[in-house]
């Protein structure tokens, strides 16, 4: 007869059908605490398997090559060769600067070949380049710059070399945007120009990059697409490439620095040259120089002499001539004399001669008058004569009075005329006198006049000769300074020109001697782990694995506990059930099986329901969380078999195991014990009875609920770590939330008290002490450095205040714990706490800071608290002498009176127009990233609180289940003895109100280490997390707690209302 | 004679799931004020069930219950407490003591809600439990719990006590003692005592023996002379 067990079988389906409260709780616990492992532990492998998918489908390199000379095209066709090289791809990366919205930013630029390159892009946004002047730029999130397509970059070096030496377009327009595997993160890394930091990155076709060695040398290896970089495999395959290639690489590094040496040689060699041929027509004219300057001097000399000889032959003409003129002198007063005394003679004579010469003409003039009048009277009788009515008498007396008229007439004009010719005559003679007198005088004044001419003559040519000679003199004179002159002038250019041979010489030699110290050629040969992103990404993955590792514990803790209490309770109401069974003669195992397969059928369930949550929610939500960190593409979820499996076999093994022992023990008594009611748990005085003074106190129904909280300890812990629990992650969560907050509010609102950052050359000053929107302000620099210790180096930024101890208005630097405040020491460091940590340093200590090329070992005098990334702070005296260059401050770092958004974008405007200011950025558009990217943390934030508050729902729940179940024949003779439903309700939840406040208070507390472990794992490079836990937050926590106690309790009234006091009195048999 | 308490044509029907149980077909009795009454039946009669309805822990499904002219049948769920609360004692087979209570703590359960309860104390005493006040019931032997059910009973200072198979678990001496007890009380406190048994042999003690069948009352007799019960011997 073959044994069917179809009877026993029923009873198991039906067990289920009847306590589905129960197996849904089972269920319940499983699905969360599976749904939390699994999820948070398949989220790291979703991430990294996100990632490669990505890197896969982009190219991104497996190794990259650098070399300290640069890469030829034979190396790349050596590399090429190499067996296991897929691709290999020579690029160039090159740094600049441009302008964007006014601010300027360093960009880095890569070379874009085709869409499928090594290193390739997503095109996100508008096309591929097809000119040369076109180029693609990253489709980024709010951090990133976001230039729109269509805009045009205008690109220079930032260094003394213009950058069209090195690029053939400087102007390009932004075609299409994109995201590229070999940027995930947002540091785009350090530059040497600008500020010091890349902001973001451009493609620009290759052609237009004029350098003759690549810069980079991208690989892919053979079977590495397939394998998940993340893995070792992955490695062991590269890393057997990376060997072959770093084989070769010492003979490329030395083809390479030969072609170096010799052109560098070759350089020198000219240089060299030049040198002897410049030296040679600098002798040459030198010593033309020297012939001119003697020349000059004879010439000189020649000259003095000359000069002389004129002098002396011009005095002794002079004076000859001077003697000459004394006799003429002497000559001409004789004749001069002469002149007087006849002239005195004549002037005589003439007064005399004029005298007769009156009378002379006076009676000349009578006789004129005479003669008129006569005339007149003939006249007149010629007139009257002329009238024809003239009685004859009349005209013969008239004619005879004419006649003799005219006679007298005719004598008188006889005697007149003689007299006038005598006068004339004698005049004539005086005239001519006088004229030979005055010829004389004309002669003399004449002479006179030559005389004193020539004596002005000679005087004016004595003068002019001793001016000209005194000229000449001069002008020797200046002709000798300027032989001196000359002279000092060709020494001077003979040592100029002696100097600037040296120095040409020096330069040679230092040039030879640079030859020498061309370090050989290195090559660098970098796989994956080098790349930032890559590394970035992978560590996010790992912190979260790290959590993985705690949290699940406790659930699974939670877990076997409730699965515990639920199956020991299932199997202690139905002890008569098993009596009967093993009564009847089935055995221990069947029975077993039927509890056994209650916990796994609700396990299986619970696991099927967690992994199906948790795979979806947890990646998502993680993804996400980081994705705001990264630049990746949507997620790809990954179902882990092997984890879904082992979490499902794990799990199962807890309940069965749970179950195993809940049923054990009554299995292991007979039959007839197990028919009989079980003995209840005996009553105990408990040991605050035993101090009657705090017992006598409590009042009747709370010594009936302490006694019970004690008297069932298991419910007690139970209770207690549930509700912990749920405390607990909800003050984690809400930590988190604090803990983030933290790094916005204390960053930007404390320690970094200033609104506004310019970056300005120190000439830029004045433009700030101008505006009166400043309100303060102080001038800083602010570079990258590194700060190392033992091997361990952490990039920093340094910051040098001008003035120490002004710094604390923008700058407060404090101890985290204790907020007392830290000063810049004139010889000292002050660094932040995530730095200091990291390399293992306290205050006294010592490490090494570099800056560009220099370094110098400084010690640590103070450790201030700071969250966003890391700084090291020290006085202008110290920077100078730890790197012997004078402090060029770049930053001024300022307070407004004003920071709305419209006031802050229109001071930006003002101030970037000025010259020397470089630009303007303020704390609220950083604050503001921050806050956006914090804030989407807030789903992960929200996904922990909900999971607590199941865990907290799901555990009371049971609990209180249990509780009653336990109790019910407790609860119906209360009910007998007329216990209103309140009061029996009070009865039961007094306990459970209590053992409530206990979890809480055990919650807050391991919800702080919780949440500090959390933190700690969490935290980033450059983020450090607040650690402090806001008072809101722990009311939130309780709060919460509380509300998910008062549900339960408020469903479980329901059911206690409902206890049949008949049916839970029935008697046994 | 009074009515004190009347049975009239009560039904009980339980239903569960398709399956109907009449546990009461029509019962009709009376009790009067300050009688020793004993319900016998033989098992799944429907003694439980009539006493459970007396006490106010279940409902009719028709017909009348009086109490002290009240009607109980009609009682809402909070009436009923109520009415459990003062008029009504309980006394159970298996004690129902609460195990984490001592002995005077458990009447102390019961007398903090009555309203006029007798002293704790001193109903242990009247039980002869005065040295065992402070413990444990698991401390306590069979006999000794079901006193301190009494005296819990007894302390509401109710109107009825009932009491379903008190001596169902107690051995031939402990179980006659109890009954003992319950007889004094009824004669010296004047409280209407209602037991039920399926042991035929103790009905003569009572004032009134009310027989069940089948979910009917068969008879009703009064015994004029109740006997003590230390001279039943069975």
């Amino acid at each position: 007869m073959v044994v069917k067990k179809t009877a026993l079988r029923k009873d198991t389906f039906k067990d289920i059908k009847n306590s589905l409260g129960r197996f849904i709780s089972i269920v319940a616990i499983i699905a969360l605490g599976v749904a939390f492992f699994a999820g948070v532990k398949v989220s790291p492998e979703v991430m990294e398997y996100t990632a490669d998918k990505y890197y896969d489908d982009y190219n991104l390199m497996d190794l990259r090559i650098v070399s300290t000379l640069g890469l030829t095209e034979d190396d790349l066709n050596e590399i090429s060769s190499i067996p296991g090289v897929k691709h290999s791809f020579g690029t160039y990366v090159m740094d600049a600067l441009t302008q964007y919205k006014e601010n300027e930013f360093v960009i880095r630029m890569h070379g874009f070949s085709s869409e499928d390159q090594i290193n390739g892009m997503r095109l996100l946004e508008g096309r591929l380049p097809e000119k040369p002047d076109e180029c693609l730029v990253e489709f980024g999130k709010e951090v990133s710059l976001s230039l729109p397509i269509g805009s045009k970059l205008k690109l220079y070096s930032g260094k003394e070399e213009p950058i069209s030496d090195n690029l053939e377009n400087t102007e390009f327009t932004v075609v299409g945007a994109v995201q590229t595997p070999y940027y995930l993160s947002f540091e785009k890394g350090n530059s040497d120009i600008g500020s010091g930091k890349v902001r973001d990155f451009i493609m620009i076709p290759q052609e237009n990059f004029k350098l003759d060695v690549y810069t980079d040398i991208y690989v892919t290896v053979d079977g590495a697409k397939e394998l998940n970089s993340y893995k070792d495999e992955y490695f062991d395959l590269v890393s057997v490439v990376e060997d072959r290639i770093k084989d070769i690489s010492k003979n490329r590094e030395d083809i390479r620095y030969e072609s170096i040496f010799k052109e560098a040689q070759g350089e020198i060699d000219k240089g060299k040259n030049e040198y002897f041929e410049e030296k040679a027509k600098a002798d040459e004219k030198l010593n033309e120089a020297a012939k001119e300057i003697e020349d000059a001097k004879k010439e000189l000399a020649e000259g003095e002499k000359e000069l002389n000889d004129s002098e002396k032959a011009f005095i002794s003409a002079i004076s000859e001539g001077k003697e000459k003129l004394a006799d003429v002198e002497e000559d001409l007063i004789k004749g001069e004399e002469e002149y007087e005394k006849g002239l005195k003679i004549f002037n005589e004579s003439k007064i005399i001669g004029n005298e007769a010469f009156i009378k002379a003409e006076e009676e000349m003039k009578q006789g004129d008058e005479s003669r008129a009048l006569l005339e007149e009277n003939i006249s007149q009788i010629k007139a009257v004569l002329e009238n024809p009515l003239l009685p004859k008498e009349e005209r013969e007396k008239l004619t005879v009075d004419v006649r003799t008229a005219e006679g007298i007439l005719e004598k008188t004009r006889e005697a007149v005329e003689s007299g006038k010719r005598e006068l004339e005559a004698q005049k004539f003679e005086l005239v001519k006198a006088e004229e030979e007198l005055n010829k004389n005088k004309v002669i003399l004044t004449a002479s006179r006049e030559k005389l004193e001419a020539e004596k002005l003559n000679l005087i004016d040519k004595e003068r002019e000769g001793l001016l000209e000679i005194e000229n000449a003199r001069e002008e020797l004179e200046k002709g000798k300074q300027d032989l001196v002159e000359g002279e000092e002038e060709y020494i001077n250019a003979k040592e100029k020109a002696e100097k600037e041979l040296k120095d040409a010489w020096e330069k040679i030699q230092d040039g030879e001697r640079e030859l020498n110290k061309i370090e050989k050629a290195k090559w660098y040969v970098l796989d994956r782990n080098s790349h930032y992103s890559y590394v970035d990404y992978g560590g996010a993955a790992d912190r979260i694995d790290a959590i993985s590792r705690v949290f699940p514990v406790f659930f699974a803790l939670v877990a076997a506990l409730v699965c515990l209490t639920t199956m020991t309770r299932m199997v202690d109401e139905q002890r008569v059930n098993i009596g009967t069974l093993k009564a009847l003669g089935y055995s221990n195992g069947d029975i077993a099986f039927k509890y056994i397969f209650y916990a796994m059928t609700a396990t299986i369930l619970g696991c099927i329901i967690g992994i199906a949550i948790g795979y979806i929610i947890f990646p998502i939500v993680i993804f996400n969380a980081y994705g705001i960190m990264y630049l990746l593409p949507p997620v790809e979820l990954k179902f882990n078999v092997f984890l879904a499996l082992s979490v499902s076999l794990g799990a199962i093994g807890l309940t069965t195991i749970t179950s195993f022992f809940a049923c054990n023990n009554e299995l292991k008594e007979d039959p007839a014990a197990l028919m009989r009611p079980r003995a209840p748990k005996v009553g105990k005085r408990i040991l605050l009875e035993r101090i009657p003074l705090i017992w006598n106190k409590f009042n009747f129904t709370y010594k009936v609920t302490i006694r019970n909280i004690f008297r069932y300890k298991r419910r007690f812990f139970m209770t207690v770590f549930g509700i912990a629990g749920c405390t607990a992650l909800m003050l984690t969560a809400f930590g988190i939330r604090d803990s983030i907050r933290t790094v916005v509010d204390r960053q930007f609102g404390t320690l970094f008290a200033y609104d506004i950052t310019v970056g300005l050359e120190p000439e830029g000053e004045k433009y700030l002490n101008e505006n009166k929107h400043i309100e303060d302000y102080e001038l800083i620099l602010s570079e990258s450095g590194t700060l190392s210790l033992d091997n361990i180096n952490k990039d920093i930024s340094i910051i040098v205040p001008r003035n120490s101890n002004n710094i604390d208005h923008f700058i407060r630097l404090q101890d985290r714990k204790d907020e007392k405040k830290i000063h810049i020491p004139k010889k000292g460091l002050v660094i932040t706490e995530q730095v200091g940590k990291s390399l293992g340093v306290n205050i006294g200590d010592e490490l090494t800071i570099k800056s560009g090329e220099d370094k110098g070992k400084v010690e640590v005098t103070g450790i201030t608290e700071n969250y966003t990334f890391n700084y090291a702070y020290l006085s202008p005296d110290y920077y100078e002498e730890i790197f012997g260059r004078e402090v060029e401050f770049n930053q001024a770092i300022g307070t407004l009176n004003n920071t709305s958004k419209e006031f802050q974008d229109s001071l930006s405007k003002d101030l970037i127009k000025k010259d020397r200011i470089s630009s303007v950025s303020f704390n609220t558009g950083i604050r503001e990233n921050f806050e956006d990217t914090i804030n989407s943390l807030s789903y992960v934030v929200l996904v922990m609180i909900i999971s607590a508050g199941a865990l907290a729902f799901v555990v009371l729940y049971n609990l209180t289940n249990v509780n009653i179940s336990e109790r019910i024949r407790e609860i119906a003779t209360i009910k007998v003895l007329g216990f209103y439903d309140k009061e029996v309700s009070a009865y039961v939840y007094r306990e459970n109100t209590i053992l409530t406040l206990i979890g809480t208070a055990v919650g807050l507390v391991i919800g702080i280490f919780l949440h500090r472990f959390i933190m700690v794992t969490v935290e980033m490079e450059n983020i450090m997390f607040g650690l402090k836990l806001e008072p809101l937050s722990y009311g939130y926590s309780i709060a919460l707690t509380l509300v998910f106690a008062i549900i339960v309790n408020f469903v479980m009234y329901y059911k206690l209302r409902n206890v049949e006091m008949v049916e839970s009195l029935k008697s046994i048999d | 004679m009074n009515k004190y308490i009347e049975f009239k044509d009560v039904k009980k029907i339980y239903q569960m799931g398709e399956v109907k149980t009449e546990a009461l077909r029509g019962a009709d009795f009376t009790i009067n004020k300050g009688e020793f009454v004993i319900i016998a039946g033989a098992s799944g009669a429907g003694k439980s069930t009539t006493l459970n309805i007396l006490g106010g822990m279940d409902t009719v499904s028709s017909g009348k219950v009086m109490v002290d002219d009240k009607e109980v049948s009609r009682f809402s769920k909070k009436e009923l407490i109520t009415y459990r609360r003062h008029d009504v004692g309980f006394v159970f087979q298996f004690y129902n003591l609460v195990q984490n209570l001592t002995a005077i703590e458990n009447i102390e359960l019961a007398t903090q809600i009555c309203k006029n309860p007798l002293d704790p104390g001193q109903v242990l005493d009247a039980v002869g439990l005065n040295e065992r006040k402070k413990n444990f019931p698991a401390q306590l032997s069979g006999g000794e719990q079901q006193r301190v059910a009494i005296a819990r009973a007894l302390a509401k200072n109710p109107k009825l006590l009932l009491c379903d198979e008190p001596t169902g678990a107690l051995d031939y001496n402990t179980g006659k003692s109890i009954l003992k007890l319950l007889q004094d009380t009824c004669r010296q406190m004047g409280v209407t005592v209602v037991v039920i048994t399926h042991n035929l042999a103790i009905a003569p003690m009572g004032d009134k023996v009310i027989r069940v069948k089948n979910g009917r009352i068969e008879s009703q007799i009064l015994n004029s002379n109740p006997i003590p019960i230390e001279r039943i011997e069975w």
